[in-house]
């Protein structure tokens, strides 16, 4: 229809603190994608046009508004020698962490993302995918903060244990993350997609305030000032509930935060005039729930959500569950779509 | 020095990381409003390429500093004319006089100018049909000039905030944007009519000509009271011809420099952008002068030094605005350089009249613009810049189905013929058509080739 906007359209309003016609909807499509795809997890995650052809598929299903290149936290952590299980129905898991003794440390690399692991897999999904609808839809790429990927080379528990006993350690594992992860960032930019960084083990649900604040916070500062020198509009998503530590998060430089398990008026409240904030129907909401109930929660994510002065994205509080009915899914992006702003040009 | 060079995009994403922080920080548009992060524009082309500007990903860039800052600038002018607004200023649309009255909007207090017209590489840039199907939709499709693009992003509503005011100008002009005009209103925009005699070579009928205009413009200056707030000043208008004057030389002297008999200073495209400044100052007068100051200086010292790309010794006037910017890096590849243009904004670089009644001299330099008139006066143009650029061949990248330029390509051909100098004349092919565009390619490579096996003929 003449008049309309596209997705690219809208995000881009949204990121140059412009109203658009109506919030984006772009629920966390990821994994879910192989189901509608028809493909096992283990190819969806090994095969970047795989990937792409996936979350093309899915997005024409859906027509939500953006695409998502992600298969695990554990990418960089692999890719610099960490060893994850792949699984069939599921993403892979950490299987045997690089780092058993400190005196490992030394010896790790950022990882060149065209040739190690499985870094180009989602170099070779961003290409693709840029190629066949870049003009229209942004395309976001999952890029493990340093605390993250700083478990996965060490073990979760193992690095905790090191915040505690070994912070020297802890901060050493945390700079080599974050050089991977700026190498690994540079080449996404480049092959087309803008980072949305997470730090799932960050979050509330894992560690404490002063943790996060320490070993956590400056790392995320750091690599989202390296982005911002590009102009990069940045996401950080923190999955579980970062109810505690909402104030800090706008002093990581994020751009827009998505939130999982936090009440949206907190957040407008406490980072609304600083930060777009993306979110949050609960994803397991999505399994057992009816249309109604669905239809319902996002009618009043949206009344919480349009209000942010410095804007909103509609979106899940994390990965759409892979098992999720695609009719559960299309009640959420078909409220979202009615909903606008008060928007006269 | 550093040896000059074309770039991907790739390697200026390294080289960006050279660029010391305080100079990112510091280059920054619109420097009367406080200091803000939204206002820095130095960054390098993977940035754009990011939000959508694909094109960028496959063309060729100088590697000076100055030609990244021009880049920056040119491809953050949308962004910058929604923060104009933002920022409480008026942002007047000006379609379809290729830089005439802007220098009498900017003479009004916190006002800028864009030209919708511009959009019409923004389908090349991003490689995208949208702002083209969102047109035909409305009624303009393949029969129309790329500037229908101007109405896509009328009717999107996410290229440029709602300007205070949409002056169009009309009569002795192009029909194609007269349409775009036309259907901008009809989708429910306000357009103020500016009508634009064609230009009469007849001596008495000049001065005539001149007072018509001169009172449009008048009326245009009392519309703009009305829309800004203030009040119009003479005063101001002088300061502001005086602020225009300087960018007009400036795109002169780098023209110049760009002919030079040295190695090919330059690339094509920088030299459109900077050329493309003197319509709409992308939107910041102060700040487009001082982009356009230090690419002039960075353009001096490599001519003073010899300092340019190798392997481009083929010259080439180029004709017509290429909507798609990769032929001007195709053409440079195969070894040519583009020595001299006539982009139908001839009217928009000679320096307007300081003296005498302000209106007219911004009628005067109205008058002497291509798109008016006779074609006569543009093959004139054309073939003046050939002898001057003393040009080996001349390429015209027409447009299809347009009004307006196609009608002047079989003068400019036959003209330039006589002097000597062969021409390649085609349509530039729209996003999307792959086979097309190889057949484009392929004329070029064949064109080129024959203007080297010329040039060696020649040497001996
Ligand atoms: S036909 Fe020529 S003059 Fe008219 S809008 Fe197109 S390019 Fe400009």
């Amino acid at each position: 229809m003449p008049g309309e906007m596209n997705p690219r359209e809208r995000w881009g309003l949204l990121l140059i603190d412009e109203i658009p016609d109506r919030p984006p909807v772009y629920p966390l499509v990821t994994a879910h994608a192989a189901a509608v795809y028809g493909c096992d997890l283990t190819t969806y995650v090994t095969n970047g046009k795989v990937m792409a052809e996936a979350q093309l598929a899915a997005q024409r299903k859906y027509g939500h508004e953006g695409l998502s290149v992600f298969s695990e936290v554990g990418i960089i952590a692999e890719a610099m020698g960490s060893r994850y299980h792949y699984r069939q129905y599921d993403v892979p898991i950490l299987d045997q962490p690089i780092i058993d003794n400190h005196n490992q440390i030394e010896k790790l690399q950022a990882p060149d993302p065209g040739s190690t692991g499985r870094l180009s897999v989602y170099l070779d999904a961003i290409d693709t995918m840029y190629e066949a609808a870049g003009d229209i839809l942004p395309i976001f790429a999952f890029i493990p903060c340093s605390f993250t990927t700083a478990a996965g080379l060490r073990g979760v528990e193992e690095f905790l244990m090191d915040t505690v006993l070994a912070p020297e350690a802890a901060h050493a594992i945390l700079d080599i993350s974050l050089q991977a992860a700026i190498r690994f960032c540079d080449a996404c930019v480049l092959a087309g997609a803008l980072p949305v960084l997470v730090d799932p083990l960050a979050s509330g649900s894992v560690i404490s305030r002063r943790t996060y604040q320490e070993f956590a916070l400056p790392y995320q500062v750091k690599l989202i000032s390296y982005l911002h020198r590009y102009d990069l509009d940045i996401t950080l998503h923190v999955c579980g509930d970062t109810s505690k530590m909402l104030d800090l998060i706008p002093q990581s430089g994020a751009d827009l935060f998505s939130l999982d398990q936090a009440e949206l008026p907190q957040a407008v409240a406490e980072m609304g005039e600083r930060v777009r904030l993306v979110g949050n129907l609960s994803p397991s909401s999505l399994l057992p729930s009816s249309h109604q109930v669905i239809s319902d929660c996002t009618h009043r994510i949206l009344s919480q959500g349009i209000p942010n002065p410095k804007g909103f994205v509609l979106s899940t509080g994390c990965e759409v569950p892979i098992k999720c009915q695609p009719e559960k899914l299309q009640a959420l992006i078909q409220v979202g779509k009615q909903a606008h702003y008060d928007f006269q040009w | 020095m550093i040896p000059a060079k074309q770039i991907n995009y790739r390697q200026w994403h390294e080289l960006f990381k050279e660029i010391p922080d305080e100079r990112v920080k510091n280059t920054r548009y619109y420097h009367h409003l406080p200091d803000a992060e939204w206002s820095q524009y130095l960054f390098p082309p993977s940035t754009h390429a990011v939000y959508g500007n694909r094109l960028l990903r496959k063309m060729k860039f100088d590697n000076s500093p100055a030609a990244l800052r021009l880049w920056g600038f040119v491809l953050s002018e949308s962004e910058r004319i929604y923060r104009a607004r933002q920022a409480g200023m008026k942002v007047v649309a000006v379609v379809g006089d290729l830089g005439a009255i802007t220098p009498l909007v900017y003479s009004f207090p916190d006002t800028v100018a864009f030209y919708p017209d511009c959009l019409w590489w923004t389908p090349f840039l991003m490689e995208s049909r949208v702002l083209f199907n969102e047109a035909g939709q409305l009624g303009m499709g393949e029969d129309c000039c790329f500037v229908r693009a101007a109405l896509g992003a009328f009717s999107k509503r996410a290229y440029f905030p709602k300007p205070n005011l949409i002056i169009g100008t009309v009569g002795a002009t192009c029909d194609d944007m007269a349409a775009v005009m036309s259907g901008t209103e009809f989708i429910g925009n306000d357009v103020y009519y500016l009508e634009l005699p064609a230009r009469d070579t007849i001596p008495g009928n000049q001065q005539r000509q001149l007072s018509f205009l001169a009172d449009r413009y008048r009326e245009v200056a009392t519309r703009l009271e009305a829309v800004t707030g203030h009040s119009f000043s003479e005063d101001r208008l002088h300061e502001t011809v005086g602020k225009v004057n300087l960018i007009r030389s400036l795109i002169s002297e780098v023209k110049d420099l760009a002919a030079t008999t040295g190695p090919n200073p330059m690339g094509g495209m920088e030299m459109m952008n900077v050329e493309f400044a003197a319509l709409s100052y992308y939107g910041d007068l102060e700040e487009c002068t001082a982009v356009l100051g230090a690419f002039r200086d960075e353009m001096k010292a490599r001519v003073e030094q010899q300092n340019g790309y190798p392997d481009q010794p083929l010259r080439i006037v180029w004709v017509t605005p290429p909507a798609d910017p990769i032929l001007q890096n195709y053409a440079e590849d195969l070894g040519a350089r583009i020595v001299g243009s006539e982009y139908v904004i001839n009217q928009s670089t000679p320096a307007l009249k300081t003296e005498g009644d302000v209106f007219e001299n911004l009628a005067e330099g109205q008058l002497a613009g291509s798109l008016m008139g006779s074609s006569r006066f543009r093959v004139d143009l054309v073939v003046d810049q050939v002898r001057r650029a003393k040009a080996d061949g001349v390429i015209i990248s027409g447009i299809f189905a347009s009004t307006h330029c196609p009608y002047e390509t079989r003068p400019i051909i036959d003209a330039v013929r006589k002097e000597g100098v062969p021409v390649l004349a085609f349509d530039v092919v729209a996003p999307g058509k792959k086979q097309l565009q190889s057949q484009i390619n392929n004329r070029m490579e064949a064109f080129i080739e024959s203007l080297r096996m010329r040039r060696s003929r020649r040497a001996g």
